[in-house]
C-alpha cells in the first residue's frame, strides 16, 4: 500500500510548468508577436504612409527624417517594412492554417482506414511531398494571373502532402500505441478516438512541423512575389521590396532590399529555431 | 527487378498525369491563344481564323493528344509571344541552367555533405556545424543572391554581377559562380542538418559499438559502418533538393539576369505565353520524377532490407 | 595462476545532462584463466555497465577510478594501440540483442571477417575459410551460402550463433557474455547456450556470463557474483548458491523465485529495485533489507570472506542460514 502513495505524481499547476518550461521558446515566441503587434498596428506606428513617395527624395541612406532611408520612389522604407509585414505574414499564415488542416485530416482518416487505402496514400505522399511549391504557384499565376490568390491556393496544395507526410508518420506510431486498442475495447467510436486522444497527442509534433513550415511558405511567397507574379505594386510586401531595391542597390543605395532580407531572414530564423525547440521539449517529455 | 520496373511504370503514370493535368489547367486558362495570335487589332473573323489554323478550335481531348505526341518528339507549338517555335527558344537557354544547377550540386555536395561528416567525425566541430547550418537554412535564395552581389561583386569586384556570358567555359564558370553559391547556399545547410542527424544517429546504433569492441580504430569504425549505413538517407534527401534546385534556379536566373529556363519561365507567365509555359512545366515535372526515381533505385542498391521488401 | 581478470574497486560515473551519475560504486571481481563467472543482477543493477568498462567501452566524458587488469596489465591506463590490441585479440564480447548489434547492411561474411582481417597479413580466402570452419562449429550448415546473406534473412538464433562466431575467430582469452539468450525464445536459449559451454570449454576461455536468471547462471559457470545497484554483493560458488547464500539480497532473488507444482503464491522483495545513482550513503540494500541496522545505514560493507563466499554485509555471520522474507521483520 505504502508502494502505491510513494508512486503517485501530482499534475504540475500552470505556475510551476511556467517556470520550468525553455525559457528559449518564451522568447522567439515574444520576438513573433511583436512583429505581428507592429504588422496589426501598422497605421499608428509607421512614420509616413506606405505609398507616399517624394521622387526628390529618392534612394537616401538612413536620416533622422528617414530611420531606414527612401525607396527610388521616395518612399519611407521603414513605414513600408511595417505595413509590408501584413501581407508578408498573412499570406504564409492562411497557408499554414489551411495545409495543417487537410495535412491532419488527410493523414488521421488515412492511418485510422488503414489497409491498401493508407497505403495507396502513403505512397501518394511520398511521390508528391518534394514537389517545389514555387513552380506550382508559378503554374498557377499562370492559370488564374498575378496576385497573392493564386500561390496561396498553390502553396496550401503544395505543403499539404509535406506535412500530411510528417502527421501520417507520427499519426501512424500514435494509433498503434497499446491505450487505443483499449479504448476501442471500451467502445469508443472512430470519431471519439481520433478527436479525444489521438489529434491532441500528436498536436505538438504537428505544431512543431507547421511552425518550421511557416518560415518556408514565407520563403517561398516572398519569392513569388520578388519575381513579380504576386503581390503587385504599389503594394508592400517584403519580397517585392527586395526585387524593388536591387536596382538601387547596383547603384550603392541598398537599404530598401537589404533591410527587407534582414526581417525575412529574422523571421524565419525565429521560427526555424522556435519548431525545433517545440519539438525537442516534446521530446524531452516523451 | 520487379522493384525497378514498378518504379518505372510509376515514373511514367506520374508523368502522363502531370501532364494531363498541366495541359488542363493551362488550356482554360483566360488570355484565349488565338486572341492572342491574332493580335491587337484583330477582328473576330481573323481569331477564328487562327483558331482554326493552329487547331485551335479542336475538341479538348484531341488537342491534348496532338500536344503530347509532338512533345514527345520534342516539337511544343508555337510561342504566342515570339512567333517562332517553342523548342527553338528553350534549346539555347536549357545550357545556362544546366551548367547553374550542376554547380550548385557540386556546392552542396562538398560544403552540405561534407561538413556533416566532418561535424560527426571530429566532435569539437559539432556546434559551429550545427550553429552556421542553421543559420544559412534561414536565408531565402533571393536573399543569398542580393547579399553575395553586394559583398562579392560590387564591394569586393571579384566576380561579375550579372549575365551567364556565351563565351568560354571558364569564363561562363566564373560568370555563374556566384549564383551557384546563392543557389547552393540554403540548400547546403538542409543537406548538411539532415546528414548530420542521419550520421549521428547511426553513430549511436548498438552495431557500430559492436565494431569498436572488436578494436577496429576510430575511422575504420566511422567508414565502415557510420557513413555507410547513414549514407541512404543522405542520398534520399539530395534527391529532393535537386528538385528544389530547379525551383531555386527559377529565382537565381531571375536575379542575376541569366538568361535560362527559370528566368524564361517567369517571362512567359508574365506574357501570358501558356505555350511557352506548358512546355517548360513539362520538361520540369519529367526532371523532378526522373530524379526522384532514381534516387528510389540507388536507395534501393545501397540498403539490402528493401531489396528483400521490408518496408524502410 | 594469476587471473585473467581482476577487477578491484571499479566506480564509474556517466555525465547525463549537466550531472554526473554513479553508475558502479565499488566493483571487484577475479576470473582465473578457464573460469566462468556469472554476473546476476535485476536491470539497472550495472552489470552492462561492467562489461562495457572492461572493455572501455564507456560514452565519452565518463569518469572511471579503480583497476582493471587483464592478464597483469591495467586496461584502463592503457595507451591506444594497446587498447586496441586488447580488444582484437585478448576480450570479445557476445551482446544481448544479436539483431541490432550486426550491421544490418553488410552480409554475414563481412561480419565475421572483419575482425580477422584488420590484421593485414591475413587473406581474403584465408578468413574465409576460417569464418566457414567457425560458423561450422557453431552449428551452421551452409556456411558459404550464409556468407553471402544479410542479417534480416537469418532468425535470431542463428544470428546469435554468428555472433558467437565472430566473437571466437579471433581467439580471445577473456570472453564476455551480456545476456546472449535473453532475447531469444526458450527452446533456442537451450540450444544456443549449449554451443555457448561446448566452445567455451573447448578453447579453456575465461567467461564472464551476465544475466538476470539466477539458474542458468549456476547451471553454466563455476563461481556466481551477484550485482545491487552498482555493488556486487556477493560472489561464491555456483553449486552451493542455493544452499549458502549469505546476503539478503541473494537470499531474497532465491526465494522469488516461482515455484513448480505448488500454488504457493511468488513472493518478491519488498520495494523496488533501485538505481546505482539513488543509492543511500549506507548498504545500498538498506532500504529493503528486513534486517537493517543503523549500522547497515550510515556505513557501506565492503566485500568480505565469510564462510568460503565473500559477502558484503555487516551482518553477515550472524545471519548465516537464518535469512528468510516470509514474515517481515522489525528492524532492531
Amino acid at each position: 500500500m505504502s508502494l502505491v502513495e510513494e508512486l503517485v505524481l501530482e499534475r504540475p499547476t500552470f505556475v510551476q510548468r511556467v517556470r520550468r518550461g525553455d525559457p528559449l521558446i518564451y522568447v522567439l515566441s515574444g520576438i513573433l508577436i511583436l512583429i505581428v503587434l507592429c504588422a496589426l498596428f501598422a497605421p499608428f506606428l509607421a512614420p509616413y504612409p506606405p505609398n507616399q513617395g517624394n521622387i526628390l527624395a529618392a534612394n537616401l541612406g538612413p536620416s533622422s527624417a528617414h530611420w531606414l532611408g527612401t525607396d527610388q520612389l521616395g518612399r519611407d522604407i521603414l513605414s513600408r517594412l511595417l505595413f509590408g509585414a501584413r501581407l508578408s505574414l498573412l499570406g504564409p499564415s492562411l497557408i499554414i492554417v489551411f495545409a495543417t488542416t487537410f495535412a491532419l485530416a488527410l493523414a488521421v482518416s488515412s492511418v485510422w482506414i488503414g489497409g491498401w487505402f493508407d497505403q495507396a496514400v502513403a505512397r501518394l505522399l511520398d511521390t508528391l511531398f518534394a514537389f517545389p511549391g514555387l513552380l506550382l504557384a508559378i503554374l498557377a499565376v499562370a492559370m488564374i494571373g498575378p496576385g497573392l490568390l493564386a500561390p496561396v491556393i498553390a502553396l496550401t496544395l503544395a505543403y499539404t502532402p509535406y506535412i500530411a507526410r510528417v502527421v501520417r508518420t507520427v499519426v501512424l506510431r500514435e494509433r498503434h500505441l497499446a491505450y487505443v486498442e483499449s479504448c476501442q475495447v471500451v467502445g469508443l467510436s472512430g470519431w471519439q478516438i481520433c478527436f479525444r486522444h489521438l489529434i491532441p497527442n500528436v498536436s505538438p509534433i504537428v505544431l512543431a512541423q507547421a511552425t518550421i513550415a511557416f518560415g518556408s511558405a514565407l520563403v517561398d511567397l516572398a519569392a513569388i512575389s520578388y519575381l513579380g507574379l504576386g503581390v503587385q505594386p504599389p503594394q508592400a510586401e517584403w519580397g517585392l521590396m527586395v526585387s524593388d531595391g536591387q536596382s538601387a542597390l547596383l547603384n550603392g543605395s541598398p537599404w530598401e532590399s537589404l533591410s527587407a532580407c534582414v526581417m525575412i531572414i529574422v523571421v524565419v530564423l525565429t521560427v526555424n529555431v522556435l519548431g525545433e525547440r517545440i519539438a525537442l521539449r516534446n521530446e524531452g517529455a516523451a | 527487378m520487379r522493384q525497378l520496373a514498378r518504379t518505372v511504370v510509376g515514373a511514367l503514370i506520374t508523368i502522363l498525369t502531370s501532364s494531363f493535368i498541366v495541359f488542363a489547367a493551362l488550356s482554360a486558362s483566360p488570355g484565349n491563344a488565338a486572341t492572342i495570335l491574332a493580335g491587337n487589332r484583330a477582328t473576330a473573323k481573323t481569331i477564328k481564323e487562327i483558331a482554326h489554323r493552329y487547331g485551335l478550335d479542336r475538341p479538348f481531348l484531341t488537342r491534348y493528344m496532338h500536344w503530347l505526341s509532338g512533345a514527345v518528339h520534342g516539337n511544343f507549338g508555337i510561342s504566342l509571344q515570339y512567333r517562332v517555335s517553342v523548342a527553338s527558344l528553350l534549346k539555347p537557354r536549357i545550357g545556362s541552367t544546366f551548367m547553374l544547377i550542376t554547380m550548385a550540386g557540386i556546392i552542396i555536395l562538398v560544403l552540405g555533405v561534407g561538413s556533416a561528416i566532418v561535424a560527426t567525425r571530429f566532435s569539437r566541430l559539432n556546434m559551429p556545424v550545427t550553429i552556421s547550418s542553421g543559420l544559412f537554412i534561414a536565408v531565402p535564395t533571393f536573399v543569398a543572391a542580393l547579399i553575395l552581389v553586394e559583398l562579392f561583386a560590387l564591394q569586393v569586384n571579384w566576380f561579375p554581377v550579372l549575365g551567364a556570358s556565351s563565351g568560354s567555359i571558364s569564363d561562363r564558370l566564373w560568370h555563374l559562380t556566384l549564383p551557384a553559391f546563392a543557389l547552393a547556399l540554403s540548400w547546403a545547410a538542409f543537406v548538411a542538418q539532415v546528414s548530420r542527424a542521419s550520421l549521428r544517429g547511426e553513430a549511436n546504433r548498438e552495431h557500430v559499438q559492436t565494431a569498436r569492441g572488436r578494436g577496429l580504430t576510430e575511422s575504420q569504425v566511422f567508414r565502415r559502418h557510420v557513413l555507410r549505413n547513414g549514407a541512404i538517407p543522405i542520398v534520399t534527401v539530395f534527391g529532393l533538393t535537386v528538385a528544389g534546385l530547379v525551383a531555386g534556379s527559377v529565382v537565381v536566373e531571375q536575379a542575376f539576369g541569366i538568361d535560362g529556363i527559370g528566368s524564361f519561365l517567369v517571362q512567359s507567365v508574365a506574357a501570358k505565353d501558356t505555350n511557352c509555359v506548358m512546355a517548360i512545366a513539362l520538361i520540369l515535372v519529367v526532371c523532378f520524377v526522373v530524379v526522384t526515381a532514381l534516387a528510389d533505385m540507388i536507395y534501393w542498391l545501397l540498403d539490402p532490407r528493401v531489396r528483400s521488401g521490408l518496408s524502410r | 595462476m594469476d587471473p585473467v581478470l581482476a577487477i578491484e574497486h571499479l566506480h564509474v560515473e556517466l555525465p547525463v545532462r549537466s550531472e554526473m551519475r554513479t553508475v558502479l560504486h565499488d566493483v571487484s571481481l577475479t576470473i582465473g584463466p578457464s573460469e566462468a563467472l556469472g554476473l546476476v543482477g535485476e536491470s539497472g543493477s550495472g552489470k552492462s555497465m561492467t562489461a562495457r568498462s572492461i572493455m572501455r567501452l564507456l560514452q565519452p566524458g565518463a569518469a572511471t577510478t579503480g583497476t582493471i587488469l587483464f592478464e597483469g596489465v591495467d586496461v584502463l591506463s592503457m595507451h591506444h594501440d594497446a587498447l586496441l590490441a586488447f580488444r582484437r585479440r585478448g576480450v570479445a564480447m557476445i551482446y544481448q540483442d544479436p539483431r541490432a548489434h550486426i550491421n544490418p547492411v553488410r552480409t554475414i561474411g563481412d561480419f565475421l571477417t572483419e575482425g580477422i582481417l584488420l590484421d593485414r597479413s591475413v587473406s581474403a580466402a584465408k578468413a574465409q575459410a576460417k569464418v566457414v570452419s567457425l560458423l561450422d562449429e557453431v552449428g551452421i550448415p551452409d556456411a558459404k551460402r550464409r556468407l553471402r546473406q544479410y542479417p534480416h534473412q537469418l532468425s535470431g538464433g542463428l544470428l546469435q550463433r554468428v555472433m558467437i562466431a565472430a566473437a571466437l575467430s579471433e581467439e580471445p582469452r577473456l570472453l564476455l557474455a551480456d545476456e546472449p539468450t535473453t532475447a531469444l525464445d526458450v527452446t533456442t536459449q537451450e540450444e544456443v547456450m549449449a554451443i555457448l559451454d561446448e566452445l567455451r570449454v573447448e578453447r579453456s576461455l575465461a567467461m564472464l556470463f551476465i544475466t538476470h536468471d539466477l539458474d542458468l547462471a549456476a547451471a553454466v559457470t563455476d563461481r556466481v557474483a551477484a550485482m545491487y545497484a552498482g555493488v556486487i554483493v556477493e560472489v561464491g560458488d555456483a553449486a552451493s548458491l542455493h544452499t549458502d547464500a549469505l546476503h539478503p539480497y541473494t537470499v531474497g532473488l532465491l526465494d522469488s523465485r516461482p515455484e513448480f507444482g505448488t500454488r504457493v503464491r511468488a513472493r518478491p522483495i519488498p520495494g523496488r529495485p533501485i538505481l546505482a545513482s539513488e543509492a543511500p550513503p549506507g548498504c545500498v540494500f538498506a532500504e529493503r533489507c528486513p534486517y537493517v541496522t543503523e549500522l547497515c545505514r550510515s556505513e557501506r560493507p565492503t566485500l568480505r570472506e565469510v564462510g568460503g563466499r565473500f559477502v558484503a554485509c555487516h551482518r553477515a555471520e550472524e545471519l548465516r542460514g537464518t535469512i528468510s522474507y516470509a514474515r517481515t521483520q522489525e528492524p532492531r
